[in-house]
């Protein structure tokens, strides 16, 4: 098998040479867009968790109008069309919690991060004996929280690719029953599909408002 | 060449790399045999952290075949070979057998 490789339109091309020129002409230091001093892996993570959770928030409600889109259908190409769409959702969704993904990376970061600060006030001798256990039991609490935010987003994860097997395979179904039997039973699988997205994506959607970034 | 004339040149020149980009799936690994901490799991060559602690994992690949291997030590073994589709989900579930580590796929 052969990799694939999907072509960017071509408004979507000018948009990228648009957007490359303007970052040049406005001759902005690329250094200026760099993390500051101060910004550690775990800043890094809490700024960027509540961008993710809003992110993985429109997803879900895109995969929610797409379950709504296949209930109208009327046609297997249509309903064929809808469920590479579906998927193509999903996966979008799926890539931003994937556990080689960007984000997904700084949360091992952030973690690796919370617990090395957590063990290094444990063996903190500068400090006054009741400064240095208040400031252990503030990294014990981050750490957790930072602990309970990368499994949650790892749950995400879980989630989605939970979704997109139903999807996938629902779809498959519906393909070998415009084969054997009608075209009109093709689109009633995927018609009756539309339950299966809505109830995984009513999970998500309670799971993903209460992922939580840790409080550092 | 004036700046926003080289600016426009490079922009030109970057359509042609970012224009196209690669179509993806993703792999759900799931460990159902103890492994080793210092075992390394391998896809495509790509060292995956931590496996050996986690029960399942989910990696974006480019689409392709896909080769999943276990390195132990200096011994690299390899476990299997699948493709992997675009927008689509390959679970691949790790199981000992004959104290081997054996791979199923289910595309």
């Amino acid at each position: 098998m052969r990799s694939g490789f999907r072509c960017l339109t071509l408004r979507s091309q000018i948009w990228s040479a648009a957007l490359l020129v303007a970052v040049s002409v406005a001759g902005a230091p690329l250094g200026a867009f760099a993390a500051d001093d101060t910004q550690t892996p775990l800043t890094e993570f809490k700024s960027q968790f509540n961008e993710v959770r809003k992110n993985l928030e429109a997803a879900n409600g895109r995969i929610q109008n797409g379950a709504r889109a296949i209930e109208k259908l009327s046609d297997p190409q249509s309903a064929r069309k809808q469920v590479d769409e579906l998927q193509a959702l999903v996966s979008e969704a799926l890539s931003i919690v994937s556990d080689n993904g960007d984000f997904a990376s700084l949360g091992t970061k952030a973690l690796a991060y919370s617990r090395s600060k957590l063990e290094q006030m444990r063996k903190e001798t500068r400090f006054e004996d009741k400064d240095r256990k208040a400031l252990e039991q503030r990294w014990e609490k981050i750490t957790t929280e930072t602990e309970k935010a990368v499994s949650d987003l790892n749950q995400a994860g879980r989630e989605f690719a939970q979704l997109l097997r139903v999807i996938q395979t629902r779809g498959d179904y519906a393909k070998e029953v415009l084969e054997a039997e009608s075209a009109e039973a093709m689109v009633k699988v995927i018609q009756n599909l539309a339950n299966d997205i809505r109830n995984g994506s009513e999970v998500l959607k309670s799971f993903i408002r209460t992922l939580t970034p840790p409080d550092a | 060449m004036t700046r926003p004339l080289l600016a426009f040149a490079v922009a030109c020149a970057g359509i042609g790399f970012s224009g196209c980009v690669p179509e993806s799936g993703f792999v759900e690994i799931k460990r159902k045999v103890a492994l080793h901490r210092s075992d390394v799991l391998m896809v495509n060559k790509t060292a995956v952290a931590d496996f050996a602690t986690r029960e399942s994992m989910v990696i974006k690949q480019p689409a392709g075949m896909t080769t999943l291997a276990l390195k132990r030590g200096e011994r690299v073994e390899k476990l299997c070979e699948f493709p992997i589709s675009k927008n689509r989900l390959t679970t691949v579930t790790l199981t000992a057998a004959n104290a081997l580590v054996r791979c199923t796929t289910q595309s």
